[in-house]
């Protein structure tokens, strides 16, 4: 190497900063590194680092936040050992349901449920780890998810295999899904008061949107039906009616711009909803059947070994 | 030989074996770009890049010229390949060699060195030396608080208390991993 100083200035020393503002540059150092070389540092870190890192300073979750959204399908693949810990994760990512698309035949209607737990090993695992404690079941917003995820039957399939008997919220915010799917959880989450379905896109059955008559089932239970209910969508009204039936202690539906559409090749709209749209409901009997109450009991049994005394 | 020039005022020039410079993608492809030029005679201006800073990627490149190039992974343009494929396409796992641990600046008085150092790697596009440089960084803070990351980075807490404890409550599933 051969240095050449422009000058005869002592150059490297008057470069050095001094060690009080080595602590001023260093920050502002940081701050300016690019996201790809956060995105490079994060390859070795996992998940638990990342939320130390974002938690650091406004700036650095700004970085975390794209670092989320750029590696969102990788996590599940690549980090399930550390979510997979006795403390049990309340939240986690996971990827696209990329087997939907592509094998949903053989997935919705012909593999037996060991099948599907074998197409989703480690959901299942995480699932199965938190299923007594899990309270909220978010599929994750902005700025880690950009665009709308397609939940298929699959997966609510696998949700459905188990019971989430503390679960009180379920956000799938940012996700295009059908109706039938979801009506597939409806013994998973009993207990679920809140569900978010803000800026989704919902498939309806055609037959049932020809044939149901949801405004029947709302009025008794939606607040403020007769005011809502000349301009509420056909698609709201159906979707609404519905879930109310699914879960019977919902109380709040958030729906801001959520599109309803049916189902099938020939598609029709049934209207989108108005941003920050949101329905509340009356609490309602419970209609739990007993022989949900005794599958409950008789999973928990198997879960912890026979001992049902709570 | 080429001449590289620091955003200094006056600037510093180092002067390098081009084969040692070529690791820089950045350089390499500008170089390319001007064949022809007599760029012996031409120093390289990088104005992302100060004195300290370019006398450790000189130091750097120097010492790795003589490295085998990296293998560029080839883009997969099918998703038909087997399971043994998809393991072949995996990244190898970065180790530090002997040399690059003494000559990473890791003393907490040469943060700034360092973090400098990752970006001028960055932006000269020497992908072994980012390489290594965030996996150093990544070892340091990996297992770590918040609070000792927050000194490390040298960060303030600007966050107001409510909103750390907002996102306390939002990161708690993370707390025992």
């Amino acid at each position: 190497m051969q240095l050449t100083m422009e000058n005869n200035n002592t150059i490297f020393s008057s470069c050095l900063p001094s060690t009080s503002k080595e602590d001023i540059y260093c920050s502002a150092q940081i701050e300016q590194l690019p996201e790809d070389v956060w995105l490079k540092i994060c390859e070795f870190l996992s998940l638990s680092d990342w939320c130390a890192i974002g938690s650091a300073s406004r700036r650095l979750h700004e970085k975390m936040a794209v670092v989320w959204s750029e590696k969102k399908c990788a996590i599940i693949e690549s980090d399930v050992p550390s979510l997979n810990s006795d403390a049990g994760p309340m939240k986690f990512a996971v990827a696209e349901d990329n087997l939907w698309p592509h094998k949903h035949f053989q997935l919705d209607s012909f593999l037996p449920p060991e099948a599907l737990q074998e197409a989703y090993a480690d959901l299942f695992r995480l699932l199965r780890r938190c299923e007594e404690n899990l309270e909220q079941l978010c599929l994750l917003e902005t700025p880690y998810k950009p665009y709308r995820l397609t939940i298929g039957r699959s997966i609510f399939r696998v949700f459905s295999q188990s019971i989430y008997d503390r679960l009180w919220l379920l956000n799938l915010t940012r996700t295009s899904f059908e109706l039938d799917d979801l009506s597939m959880t409806h013994n998973a989450f009993p207990e679920l008061r809140k569900l978010i379905v803000d800026d989704c896109c919902i498939s309806l059955d055609r037959r049932q949107v020809l044939t149901m008559k949801p405004d029947r089932v709302l009025k008794s239970v939606l607040i403020d039906h007769k005011k809502k209910r000349k301009t509420m969508k056909q698609g709201s009204k159906l979707f609404l009616a519905t879930v109310i039936e699914i879960f019977p202690d919902l109380l709040t539906v958030l729906c801001s711009l959520t599109e309803f559409q049916s189902t099938g090749c020939i598609m029709f709209m049934y209207g989108t909803e108005e941003r920050n749209a949101k329905y509340e409901f009356k609490p309602r009997r419970r209609k739990q059947s007993c022989a949900t109450v005794e599958y409950s009991l008789w999973n928990r049994c198997i879960s912890t070994g026979g001992d049902v005394s709570d | 030989m080429i001449q590289l020039c620091s955003n200094d005022d006056p600037p510093v020039s180092f002067t390098v074996p081009r084969k040692a410079v070529e690791l820089s993608k950045t350089i390499k492809t500008m170089l390319e770009d001007l064949e022809g030029f007599d760029m012996e005679q031409t120093p390289i201006p990088l104005p992302n890049v100060d004195a300290p800073t370019l006398e450790l990627i000189v130091k750097w490149v120097e010492q790795h010229q003589d490295d085998p190039p990296p293998v560029e992974k080839p883009r997969v343009e099918d998703d038909d390949s087997d399971d043994s494929d998809a393991d072949d396409d995996q990244e190898p796992e970065v180790v530090i060699p002997e040399w690059d641990k003494k000559f990473l600046p890791t003393d907490d008085e040469q943060k700034n060195q360092l973090f400098k150092l990752l970006n001028a790697a960055n932006y000269l596009e020497i992908k072994p030396l980012l390489d290594i440089g965030c996996k150093y960084v990544a070892d340091k803070i990996s297992g770590q608080t918040v609070e000792w990351v927050r000194d490390y980075l040298n960060m303030e807490n600007d966050y107001t208390p409510e909103e750390e404890a907002k996102l306390k409550e939002e990161i708690a599933w993370a707390e025992g991993l």
